[in-house]
């Protein structure tokens, strides 16, 4: 059974890039354009799920996105599910992401970008494999 | 600051050329009247007193042979011719050590005419000589008187006797007299140059006296001066170094700025490569058709391309070296494009409204022009969570003016007198790079090129507005068509 992944990204086409990347791999993918939306979509699919679980194996975030960034979705979220398992993708270099390691745990992980497609989908199995919930 | 220090340095200057001058003249006094009491002692030395001391001798000669005299007519009287001889050879010795007397004081009275400062020599060697001339006369009239004693032929004839004795009585009170006046003369120049030495050394030591004092005054006004220069200074080094510490800070938070927009540049410009490595990976494995990646690839590499071009500018603005390409183009359909375009992309709940006359032809760069409004609009968009936003459009004269405002948040005071330099923000890496505090500030960089003013404000009952004007004719402002038309 393939893996539930949401995805906060805004640019278009890395969205669309990384929807038929998973989908080809059998995994499924919830796309958000911008922070707000991806906290919604947390939300919204935390209410189907029951207690204690999470809706999704993985959340990717960009850090960088309109309305809400990265790392206060991230913190949301974590507010909501605290071992929720989080990967940030990010273009700044490692100096900038110092102000995650705030809200840095085991559950996070920060790819730099660029990175290709197949690397992010190993990653995210292999993570994700580890079972760590 | 500057006008207290040379104030200051000039007080110690001056206190400085007083203690220099005080000392010269101290110095000078001194070595003059050194030099006076040095003279009126050598005077005193030299000329007072072996003077009176001869003068006493000769008065007392002088008496000697008053006494031999007495004793030689008492002989004469008695009969007694041995005495009289040994009287007449005692009384001629005697003359002898006179005449030496009248010799040594002439050659004393010669020294205090010709050897001592004449103005110190007291009394006068002249008078001195003139009485020695008389006194030397006198002795010469009593040496007479005294011979015809000794050379009386009849040692019994008294009545001869007796007229001898009482001419030579005469001539002995006569000699006396002048002697005597000569001595009281001395006696009395001496107490005077006495008076006068005492008076000089009086003067001298008050003189020295006034000077420590004035040089004692004088340093202490000089070291309070100093003391005032040293707090100047210290007030100054504090000053100076707030006004560094206040300089380093401000660099520090330049540098952080600074740090931060070369890693979002950098991050602007790394964002669009995974996308085209992501097509070219996609489009390789078949996943997606080579004309939509290729499409995608030449987007994303646009992206980039404007990226660059942004930082380029911003490079440009800050040299003053922003190329614009003029164009004649409407400004009214560019704003309301670009508020078209906005409009797609806005929440429900904000509105963009425009009023503009239809045309409004301008000769400008249209995309700076274009990226100022897209700027200003996207910082109302930003700062507006609800309500509206209006854009107006109005010929002011010789220029096109364009006023954004919107019922949003308003412009935070500290920014609003500086919200036009460099790296001025309230949000804080936020989407883009115009979020880090450049956006405004090349907004103004390409207004200014344009000759044109750019400016904002609070609206009185919310939010902000922004406006900026543009001559219509590129190269031709109010002031340059003003000198234009005068010319």
């Amino acid at each position: 059974m393939g893996l539930q992944i949401l995805s906060g990204e805004d640019n278009e086409f890395t969205a669309l890039q990384y929807k038929k990347v998973f989908e080809k791999n059998q995994h499924h993918i919830t796309v958000a354009r911008d922070g707000e939306e991806c906290v919604m979509q947390y939300k919204k699919a935390l209410d189907n799920c029951p207690e204690e679980s999470y809706p999704f194996d993985v959340v990717l975030l960009d850090f960088v996105m309109p309305k809400k960034n990265g790392v206060r979705v991230a913190k949301e979220i974590l507010d909501l599910r605290p071992h929720q398992r989080i990967i940030f993708a990010s273009a700044f270099g490692n100096g900038v992401l110092d102000d995650a390691s705030a809200i840095m745990k085991d559950s996070i992980e920060i790819l730099q970008k660029p990175f290709s497609l197949e690397f992010l989908v190993k990653k995210i199995e292999n993570a994700c494999t580890l079972n760590f919930h | 600051m500057n006008h207290q220090k040379t104030s200051t340095g000039f007080r110690i200057g001056a206190s400085v050329g007083i203690i220099i001058l005080m000392l010269g003249i101290a110095i000078s006094l001194s070595i003059s009247i050194t030099a006076t009491i040095s003279d009126q002692m050598k005077v005193v030395a030299n000329y007072n007193i072996p003077l009176e001391k001869i003068t006493i001798q000769m008065r007392d000669t002088q008496k000697n042979q008053e006494s031999v005299l007495d004793n030689a007519v008492r002989f004469l009287h008695t009969g007694d011719t041995q005495g009289l001889q040994l009287s007449e050879n005692e009384f001629f010795a005697y003359d002898s050590l006179m005449t030496s007397q009248i010799i040594q004081t002439r050659e004393i009275a010669n020294t205090g005419l010709n050897i001592l400062p004449q103005e110190y020599v007291s009394p006068s060697a002249s008078s001195v000589l003139a009485k020695m001339e008389n006194i030397e006369k006198s002795s010469t009239e009593y040496e007479q008187a005294v011979n015809n004693v000794f050379s009386l032929s009849d040692k019994t004839d008294n009545v001869k006797l007796d007229a001898f004795t009482n001419d030579l009585k005469n001539k002995e009170e006569a000699l006396d007299a002048k002697q005597n006046n000569l001595l009281a003369d001395m006696e009395s120049s001496y107490q005077n140059i006495e008076i006068s030495m005492d008076e000089n050394k009086q003067k001298f030591l008050t003189l020295e006296i006034m000077i420590i004092i004035s040089i004692g005054i004088i340093s202490l006004a000089s070291g309070y001066f100093v003391n005032q220069i040293n707090k100047d200074l210290t007030r100054e080094v504090i000053k100076k170094t707030k006004s560094l510490q206040k300089t380093n800070e401000k660099l520090r938070k330049l540098n952080v700025l600074k740090d931060e927009f070369i890693s979002e540049a950098s991050h602007e410009l790394k964002s669009p490569l995974n996308p085209i490595y992501g097509f070219v990976e996609l489009a390789k494995c078949g996943d997606i058709d080579k004309e939509e990646a290729l499409a995608g690839i030449v987007k994303q590499a646009h992206q980039i391309e404007e990226v660059a071009n942004k930082m380029l500018d911003l490079g440009k603005i800050d040299n003053n070296r922003l190329h614009l390409s003029i164009e004649r183009f409407n400004l009214a359909k560019l704003v309301s494009d670009i508020s078209e375009a906005t409009r797609t992309n806005l929440d429900e709940n904000v509105s963009i409204e425009m009023d503009s006359p239809v045309d409004l032809e301008v000769e400008a760069d249209r995309i700076r022009i274009g990226q100022v409004i897209r700027n200003i609009l996207n910082n109302s968009v930003k700062f507006t969570p609800r309500g509206g936003i209006f854009i107006t459009l109005s010929l002011n004269g010789a220029n096109a003016q364009v006023r954004i405002s919107d019922t949003g948040i308003g412009i935070h005071p500290d920014v609003l007198p500086k919200m036009f330099d460099k790296f001025v923000t309230k949000s804080h890496r936020k989407e883009n790079l115009d979020g880090n505090g450049l956006g405004l500030y090349m907004c103004k960089g390409i207004i200014i090129a344009h000759s044109g003013e750019i400016n904002a404000y609070n609206n009185p009952k919310g939010g902000a507005t922004v406006f900026f004007s543009i001559p219509l004719t590129h190269g031709m402002n109010n002031k340059t068509i003003q000198r234009s038309l005068l010319n």
